[in-house]
């Protein structure tokens, strides 16, 4: 057998086995290309005002509650760029928001070289590597899990190799002198890191909900409904692959160096965990999965259950985690396509409702 | 159309509310029981431990001492200079990670704490102590050894165990005094992070003044749930002495490989091991670990209040109290000292007391008061070797400490 034919019966069964890609059809929801209303459109405007008047407010504490919850909404949207609208499951964006976080960390703490700089230089970095992994990975014609689990072992690789590397600081991570000027990039208050996490999601957001009515976003969801119908039409699906993945990286890392100016100490862990590949995951399929809206919704929902969980029951350990993962095994049963999902499939069944008294 | 995207949109808008407010409506109600702190009878102190995840049997054994101590103390009348103010720990759960870790000590200084406590693992414990910082609120480090978290010019953190360069020069200088001509090579195995590489590499370098060659360093993550393939370097190493850095659970893997394999080594020794200092580690391994020897920071086995403690704590959880916990313990009396003499619970009072602290009754296996310097470390801090002998842990050196004599394998 030629390696060719052996490379085709492995995409034949790769395909008959993909459980993600299954799961992935399952979960995504076709996209509309409604434009939004004016309700939408004003209800959006007060949730914004409501959350740029939460520092005068809301307690310290409650307010880091919100920034978590904007900057999970962040890192789900770049995630959602990639693994939503082109289909290509990321289980290791740790990588991208990591090497952000240690560029911009580094170059600061070791060079004295500014972080807004650090967080261009993170961004470079990170699409540097991303085209990498994605050449790597499309050219060879990786695809649903066997690209997943790419991902995650690039991911683990970056975790060793940090975690190993004495010019990195090794295992030892990157603590940042606390100090209150923006022009490091700390925002002195809550408020200030709050603001600049606002503006971030909702640039991401906006670029996703404008990208979806251009050529490129009509690509992107093309290859993800059906790869080899897309390339028949002509579509250069590596292309469009790379350039999902790319820009995804270059986000993610912007992530990662605002929690590193937040949180002020990295390590490997930290970064490169599975858990913040995880954190990426959860409020896209929570709120649903390629949607404009959906991460945020996801963040909004899962990070406050798992803060009142957390605190409401503080005295009876390990609860917390019981009732957060029921919580979410019940959600993923009863809206399986996410919040966005379910209203999708309301509002259809309303319409027949409709139809039928008409 | 347009009615059902106005339902879409009242959906969408409805569920956003409510989970914002019912996140605000969580917080407000348990920051309203926290109270402005200086007037109120209760002192909260508050308590971040790995509640779940790998670390819960160490930091639950942190949070039952604590527990205990401020029973004692507010049966004795509580803190006497604010009008016999009880204390009360407010515990949160880092599940081992740092981010979560950060939002509870939030969380903690929202619901009104003086002080903070945590965390056993020092990634956690870095990223804890700079939001204390930032809001201006003393943390006391219960448990993490990392060396270079203090040297961040941080002024509101203070620690009272060893950190790892106190422990790793220690056991340079006991084992050079412990050993024997027969011990000639050794092999160094640690776990991966900030703990155990702090103290891997001051040993590393310094291994050559004890006179016992190095042969090599293994290192392995310590959620790991296999070391195949490090025992089997190990085992072709053939070291006399086999120095190990590592938690509970790793360190039980290390044994259960090398038990299985029927590796025999002259002299185990480990470094602040979470494992060979616990006495579930040997209810677990019985005989195989006899001999082992542990250089730890521990309670002082000589002084009658650490003789009352261990009894009166195996008889409130039915479990013997664990190193890890005495710390939990001691944290709380330094904590209830500073207040004391502040007589206030306001953080910066609390602060500015705990400066000044000097406190020479303790359990600690130290010589010399528990008393911090400028950075916040306590300058008499000491490790001591402790030796798994017939069941049971005893200090074998330094002599002022020691219960029984070194043993060693025939």
């Amino acid at each position: 057998m030629s390696t060719a034919r052996i490379q085709e019966a492995n995409g034949h069964a790769a395909e008959e086995t993909n459980f993600l890609g299954s799961f992935l059809k399952k979960v995504t929801i076709s996209t509309s290309n409604g434009k939004l209303t004016l309700p939408q459109i004003i209800i959006i405007g007060v949730i914004s005002v409501f959350i740029l008047l939460t520092p005068q407010m809301l307690s310290n504490y409650r307010l880091n509650l919100v920034i978590s919850i904007l900057t999970t909404a962040y890192f789900a949207q770049c995630w959602n760029l990639m693994s939503g609208y082109t289909g290509q499951f990321s289980f290791g964006h740790a990588a991208f928001y990591g090497i952000g976080a240690y560029t911009s960390s580094i170059l600061f703490v070791d060079f004295g070289i500014n972080p807004w700089i650090g967080l261009i230089c993170g961004m470079m970095v990170s699409g540097i590597v991303a085209a990498l992994i994605g050449y790597l990975s499309f050219h060879y014609n990786l695809k649903g899990d066997y690209f997943a689990l790419a991902t995650m072992a690039f991911c683990e690789i970056f975790r060793v190799i940090f975690k190993n590397t004495k010019a990195l600081h090794a295992a030892s991570g990157v603590s940042i002198p606390f100090s209150k000027k923006f022009a490091l990039m700390q925002f002195g208050s809550k408020a200030g890191f709050l603001y600049v996490a606002f503006i971030m999601l909702t640039m991401i957001t906006f670029g996703l909900y404008k990208i979806r009515r251009t050529k490129m976003g009509l690509y992107f969801v093309a290859v993800r409904e059906n790869e080899d119908a897309a390339r028949a039409l002509g579509i250069n699906a590596f292309k469009y692959k790379m350039i999902a993945l790319i820009a995804s990286a270059m986000l993610s890392a912007v992530g990662g160096t605002f929690y590193a100016q937040y949180y002020l100490y990295i390590d490997p862990t930290i970064c490169f965990g599975n858990t913040v590949s995880i954190s990426a995951i959860t409020p896209c399929i929570i709120g649903g999965v390629g949607t404009v809206f959906g991460p945020i919704i996801g963040a909004a929902i899962i990070k406050p259950i798992s803060e009142i969980t957390n605190s409401a029951l503080s005295n009876f350990v390990g609860m917390n985690m019981v009732v957060y993962g029921l919580i979410l095994v019940i959600v993923i049963m009863v809206m399986p396509k996410g919040v966005i999902g379910l209203v999708q499939e309301l509002r259809v069944k309303m319409g027949k409702k409709k139809k039928t008294e008409g | 159309m347009k009615r059902l995207n106005k339902v879409l949109a009242t959906v969408l808008a409805s569920t956003m509310m409510a989970t914002m407010v019912a996140g605000c409506a969580a917080g407000s109600g348990s920051g309203a029981a926290g109270g402005s702190g200086s007037d109120s009878k209760v002192i909260k102190i508050g308590s971040v431990h790995p509640l779940t995840g790998n670390y819960a049997y160490e930091a639950q054994s942190i949070i039952n001492s604590q527990k205990l101590a401020i029973e004692e103390i507010n049966a004795a009348g509580g803190i006497t200079s604010m009008g016999g103010a009880k204390l009360e720990l407010v515990v949160g759960d880092s599940q081992a990670s740092a981010d979560t870790g950060a939002s509870e000590t939030e969380r903690l200084i929202a619901e009104g704490c003086s002080i903070l406590t945590g965390t056993f693992q020092s990634g956690v414990t870095l990223t804890c102590m700079q939001k204390a910082e930032q809001n201006e609120v003393p943390f006391l480090v219960t448990v993490s050894n990392n060396v270079a978290m203090f040297e961040n010019g941080f002024e509101w953190c203070f620690r009272i165990q060893p950190n790892a360069d106190v422990f790793a020069q220690d056991f340079i200088e006991y084992i050079s005094a412990v050993k024997t001509d027969d011990i000639k090579t050794a092999v160094l195995i640690h776990e991966d992070s900030l703990t155990g590489t702090d103290s891997g590499d001051i040993i590393s370098e310094n291994m050559a003044s004890t006179g016992i060659e190095l042969l090599d360093r293994i290192t392995y993550s310590a959620s790991t749930s296999t070391l195949s393939t490090e025992v089997t370097k190990l085992a072709d190493l053939k070291p006399d002495l086999l120095i190990t850095i590592g938690y509970f659970a790793d360190t039980s893997l290390l044994v259960k490989e090398l038990n299985e394999r029927g590796i025999k080594i002259k002299m185990v020794c480990g470094v602040a091991n979470g494992g060979i200092s616990d006495s579930k580690f040997i209810s677990d391994f019985g005989d195989s670990v006899e001999n082992f020897l542990d250089l730890n920071y521990r309670f002082n086995p000589n002084s009658d209040k650490t003789k009352a403690l261990l009894e009166s704590y195996k008889a409130k959880y039915s479990d013997d109290m664990s190193v890890h916990a005495v710390w939990g313990y001691e944290s709380i009396y330094v904590i209830a000292d500073a207040l004391e003499r502040a007589g206030s619970s306001k953080p910066e009072d609390v602060r500015n007391a705990m400066k000044s602290t000097n406190i020479t009754e303790h359990v600690l296996a130290q010589s010399g008061a528990i008393t911090f310097d400028t950075k916040g470390e306590n300058i008499n801090a000491a490790g001591v070797l402790v030796q798994i002998q017939n069941g049971k842990h005893v200090v074998v050196y330094p002599t002022e400490f020691a219960e029984s004599e070194l043993r060693y394998n025939k």
